[in-house]
């Protein structure tokens, strides 16, 4: 593999014997790189570069975060995330890593292993619901990474954990290599094409997303979809009508483990942040109420998308659980 | 583009004029008009509208505050 999807690579120097480190730069081709003291020195960096860097580095503070009040447990008492990888490989307008990252490069923090090191400490005093592609999509990294694996591998090994990884990629290459777990859930956020193709740049539409959920079940993965977030545009609620109906022709022998829907909510830093960046952007520039420290679409728009959702899922996805994040 | 002169010039004159604004009032306003025009939405038909039905022009702080939730919800509450 070449890496074209990166411009420039830098491995941290403390970072650079590692295993994982090697492996990635194989996979990339052994490309060029530059050393550096620490990552942050290219990734908080200033200077508006507009391509994207891969960095290879350790991280050097929390690896396992409480769950936040706006993201779904599940029903799960202690839920986490983990931000193994930071940033994503896609450009999607609403996401808040828009508003906490600075820029479009890639951390990859290559002492994985010490972050399952954390989790067995937690795991002590009790089970751990770890949502491990918050920050990136470590499906569409997996060639990079290889983290989709590792999470296999570990959740497959520590029934104390259930994983989830989020994803938006087609792939459906993946699934069948993969050790399989009942506690390793693949959840797919599932768009209506106009939202993917205004709103979601590099991501693949909702047919290519559809069956790589039939990819995943068919391997013998708990899938979970995610019509989350919901985005408020005109012709809404056409759009999520045909994309619920959809789903469910192409699922229609797949046995869905739950659903997740939410209107777009976002953290009142990040949204400042996402203004002051994209000053023309519908959906940073909506004058969202302030609530708690989020931002989220005032009662009477969250209301009519939500429980339209809800009607839409009991036509459609009927006997299948759903979760609504408020 | 220049962040606060582009958010400065967001409320359209004739709009501002027609009510008696605080200080947070005209910033919820500018939020209102900025998310308008990214959203397409013509602000000058909103309001005439609202002047036909007597809305606007709002000529104390309690009807302006009235107005502007009108104006909130025609343009961000009405697809």
């Amino acid at each position: 593999m070449s890496h074209a999807l990166f411009d420039k690579v830098y491995v941290e120097k403390r970072a650079s014997k590692d295993t994982v480190t090697g492996r990635i730069l194989e996979r990339l081709g052994d490309p060029e790189r530059e050393y550096i003291d620490h990552y942050k020195d290219v990734f908080d960096a200033k200077d508006a570069y507009a391509g994207r860097s891969l960095i290879l580095a350790h991280n050097p503070g929390k690896r396992i975060y409480e769950g936040a009040p706006v993201c779904q447990s599940f029903g799960n008492k202690h839920f986490y995330y983990s931000p193994c990888v930071m940033n994503c490989i896609y450009d999607c307008e609403y996401c808040f890593l828009k508003g906490m990252y600075p820029g479009k490069n890639i951390c990859i923090f290559t002492d994985i292993e010490e972050t399952f090191a954390e989790l067995e400490k937690i795991e002590k005093k009790h089970d751990a619901y770890v949502c491990a592609s918050y920050n990136t999509d470590l499906v569409a990294l997996e060639d990079v990474a290889g983290y989709v694996e590792k999470w296999c591998e570990k959740t497959a090994a520590d029934e104390r954990l259930t994983t989830e990884i989020r994803t938006k990629c087609s792939r459906t290459d993946i699934y069948e290599k993969l050790p399989v777990s009942e506690r390793l859930i693949f959840a797919f956020t599932v768009s209506p094409d106009e939202i993917a193709k205004g709103y979601e740049k590099g991501t693949p539409n909702a047919a290519g997303r559809l069956k790589a959920v039939k990819a995943a079940a068919a391997a013998g993965f708990p899938v979970r979809l995610c019509f989350d977030p919901m985005i408020y545009v005109r012709n809404w609620r056409e759009i999520y009508t045909e994309m619920v109906r959809r789903a469910s022709e192409e699922l229609r022998p797949v046995n869905v483990r739950d659903i997740s829907i939410g209107t777009f909510r976002i953290s009142d830093q990040y949204l400042k942040n996402m203004r002051k960046k994209y000053p023309d952007s519908q959906i940073a520039q909506y004058p969202y109420i302030i609530d708690k420290g989020y931002g989220r679409y005032p009662d009477k728009v969250a209301d009519a998308m939500e429980d339209y959702m809800k009607e839409l899922l009991d036509s459609f996805f009927k006997d299948v659980p759903v979760f609504c994040w408020r | 583009m220049i962040p606060g002169a582009f958010y400065s010039k967001c409320i359209p004159g004739a709009l501002e004029n027609e009510m008696i604004l605080t200080e947070a009032m005209k910033n919820n306003l500018r939020q209102i008009c900025i998310y308008a025009h990214t959203a397409g939405i013509d602000l000058e038909i909103m309001r005439q509208d609202l002047e036909k039905k007597g809305t606007l022009p709002a000529r104390d702080k309690e009807s302006s505050k009235k107005a502007l939730t009108e104006i909130y919800d025609y343009v961000a509450c009405s697809f």
